[in-house]
């Protein structure tokens, strides 16, 4: 009896063991249950994220942007780029960054999700952005044009954004010799469009290139003659334009051309310089020395060029103002003493302060030099942001494009110094050949005027009211328009008596 | 209160009437502006003043004083401190009183010097020629603030007493700069003096001379970009 009772437990128990005999088959199968408590433990976290992105974009179609980042963020931290709404949370968080004016952070984060292909519909959002952020202000030029735009195919794309990604693609192939690829490109960007014409220009520089100046001069004017909406690239064929137009010695039309320009004079401080030899070919001294003057003005210190020196000392020996001309070489030589013993010295490029400024100058640091400024500017901002693990993702992301800028820009500081250090030591022998050529000039005349016996009469500058001194306040609406009295003193000998002592 | 309109009217016709700067092209987001640096600006300024208050009702009253000013940037300074002291000559109205009348004012007031401090914004800035001969600048200045005003008191049937007043002081004025240091200072003021029995309202106008100068040379923004390039290029941690 008590071996069956024995027995009876033995089996109970048996049974009762989880996995073991019917009763644990029939109760809870052991794969199911981790399933279940899988799924439900994921459903409990699906169902925080989901409230989060739902969150999330109920704010962003709110234009609530500052809200609705830190919920889109945490949601993508939450989940993995496999997830339903992964690429419509991480576009979000993009805009809803960029409506709050970190643009950068926007680019970094929607290039990201470009380049991981997600559905065309974000994509062509995206790269709408990336059209629009290119047009307007720096932006980061190797993630958007060289990895973004020019690495992938986007055949889906239409209208602007398909001339947008043909233009940039063309561009990028035709730099690389790639000529047949940037044709097809070039061909694909509909007619009478902004891209169209963004493509005449290239065809311009090609051709120019090509030494093919006429053909290119066609271009630019047909650029000119558009009437898209295009100021800024109006504004940079004119420029070519003149330039092209001042070589072929049409100084009348070039002049036009740089003061139809519609981007202010403040902006444009090299152009200043090329109106001011314009003015000087023109036999308009009065008018290049104004310019010049005008050149002074604290907002073109990063247009500044060795090259003021010498045509100011071109324009003082075409009036005869010999000690003036004098006087403007040495202080040439004064300023970049430092610069010029550095480059003999061969020091180093970062000790020289008056070619950095040049250097600034240069299209591609200028663009670096924007885009760093445009980052501080924005990274000064992620005060701002109150979630702290959101502010810490954004400033990390301007830390690390700060760094890759700034080794960037040393780069081509590095690479753009020598070029510039040759151009100084340029400007030096023309400044040695110009103090040369003013002692030749200054002998040739006494000569001329001794034994020609006639008396050269000072030619009298135009008539004025009155003519006021230069107090070194530069007004921005009088920056083109200065004049600088210079009477021809050729005639006058008296003024040169102090060389010949 | 039509030198409150006044003020207001000038407030909205600088704020609101002035054109953008030079070229404010839409498509170049550029900061534009009409002057590139004024070659004027100092940072401070010590204003010797000579006014006149005309419409008080016993006296001519005239004032010598000094003040300091401090200014932020090109818009914004704060004189710091006005002091003056009153030279007053007594008009006709109490012996005509007296003498016609056969009445005399049972207690009045005679200003004896003010303190005040005033925020002064500076919108307006330019130059004129001078009969064609020359060229000067000036600069058009708002200002607003508070102190207080110290009176003696007469009293017609004993011996005098003081009354300190609290007192606020608007107006405009005009700034000719004579050179890099010395200006021609002009204004109108409008002074509100809480006195104990009643609240008085004085017109006062204003010339003077400054005395302008930095301390320190100015930061430009040339000096700023220099140090950012220069942290850039040498800073250990970028590299």
């Amino acid at each position: 009896m008590n071996k069956k009772i024995v027995a009876t437990l033995f089996f109970f128990l048996i049974a009762l063991l989880p996995g073991c005999g019917h009763a644990g088959q029939q109760g809870h199968n052991p794969t199911e249950a981790r399933e279940t408590r899988n799924s439900s433990s994921k459903a409990f976290t699906a169902d925080n994220d989901v409230t989060a992105f739902s969150k999330g974009f109920k704010l962003f179609e709110k234009e609530r942007y500052r809200k609705a980042c830190p919920q889109l963020y945490q949601y993508l931290t939450a989940n993995s780029p496999d997830d339903v709404d992964y690429e419509w949370a991480a576009f979000f968080f993009g805009i809803s960054l960029e409506k709050r004016g970190f643009s950068h952070a926007a680019v970094d984060i929607l290039a990201n999700l470009v380049m991981r292909k997600p559905n065309p519909k974000i994509v062509s959002y995206c790269l709408e952005l990336f059209e629009d952020i290119s047009r307007s202000g720096p932006f980061d030029k190797d993630l958007v044009i060289s990895q973004v735009i020019c690495d992938q195919e986007y055949e889906f794309a239409e209208d602007k954004i398909s001339d947008f990604v043909n233009f940039h693609q063309g561009v990028f192939d035709r730099e690389r010799g790639f000529l047949e690829w940037a044709d097809d490109h070039f061909r694909k960007i509909a007619s009478g469009t902004y891209y169209y014409f963004k493509y005449l220009y290239q065809e311009a520089l090609y051709r120019i290139y090509q030494d093919q100046i006429d053909h290119a001069i066609g271009l630019l004017e047909e650029i000119l003659e558009a009437t898209v909406e295009a100021e800024r690239l109006k504004d940079e064929t004119r420029r070519t334009l003149a330039r092209l137009l001042y070589e072929k010695g049409r100084f009348e039309e070039a002049d036009r051309m740089y003061r139809e320009s519609r981007e202010s004079i403040v902006e444009r401080g090299h152009d200043l310089l090329e109106m001011a030899w314009s003015q000087y070919r023109m036999k308009n001294a009065e008018k290049a020395m104004g310019l010049l003057y005008a050149f002074k003005a604290p907002s073109f210190r990063y247009s500044f060029t060795p090259e003021y020196y010498i045509l100011k000392s071109f324009i003082y020996k075409d009036v005869c103002y010999y000690q003036d001309a004098l006087d403007v070489v040495y202080e040439f030589k004064e300023r970049y003493a430092g610069s010029l013993e550095n480059v003999y010295e061969r020091g180093d490029p970062l000790d020289d302060q008056d070619l950095s400024l040049v250097l600034l100058n240069k299209k591609r640091i200028g663009e670096i030099w924007g885009f760093l400024k445009l980052l501080e500017r924005e990274k000064a901002r992620c005060t701002e942001i109150q979630d702290k693990p959101l502010r810490k993702y954004v400033e990390n992301i301007y830390a690390l494009q700060i760094q890759e800028s700034v080794d960037y820009l040393r780069e081509q500081i590095q690479k753009e110094y020598e070029k510039i250090a040759n151009e100084l030591l340029r400007y030096e022998e023309d400044a040695n050949l110009m103090e040369y050529e003013i002692g030749l000039d200054m002998s040739q005349r006494v000569y001329e005027n001794h034994y020609s016996g006639d008396v050269l009469e000072d030619k009298k500058s135009e008539d004025r009211v009155v003519v006021y001194p230069f107090q070194g306040e530069f007004w921005n609406d009088e920056l083109a328009g200065y004049k600088v009295a210079l009477p021809n003193k050729c005639g006058c000998m008296e003024k040169w008596g102090e060389f010949f002592k | 209160m039509k030198m409150l309109y006044i003020f207001y009217l000038v407030v909205v016709i600088v704020s609101c009437g002035a054109k953008e700067g030079f070229s404010g092209n839409p498509e170049y987001k550029e900061q534009v502006t009409a002057i590139q640096e004024k070659i004027f600006h100092r940072n401070h300024e010590i204003g010797f003043h000579l006014d006149y208050i005309p419409d008080d009702d016993f006296y001519d009253v005239f004032t010598v004083g000094l003040s300091y000013t401090f200014k932020f940037n090109d818009y914004l300074a704060w004189e710091v401190a006005r002091g003056v002291f009153a030279f007053n000559v007594e008009k006709d109205l109490k012996n005509d009183l007296e003498d016609e009348f056969e009445v005399t004012p049972t207690q009045y007031t005679e200003p004896e010097y003010m303190i005040h401090s005033h925020v002064i914004l500076r919108p307006l800035y330019g130059k004129d020629a001078v009969w064609n001969r020359g060229v000067i600048n000036h600069e058009t200045f708002l200002f607003f603030g508070g102190g207080l005003v110290n009176y003696e008191k007469h009293y017609s049937y004993g011996s005098s007493g003081s009354e300190n007043a609290l007192s606020i002081s608007f107006g405009v004025g005009i700034k000719y700069f004579l050179n890099d240091y010395i200006c021609l200072n002009f204004e109108i003021r409008d002074i509100i003096n809480f006195k104990d029995e009643r609240t008085e309202n004085n017109i006062l106008f204003g010339a003077g001379l400054g005395f302008r100068f930095n301390l320190a040379p100015r930061v430009t923004d040339t000096t700023s970009e220099l140090e950012t390039l220069d942290h850039y290029l040498r800073d250990e941690d970028n590299e």
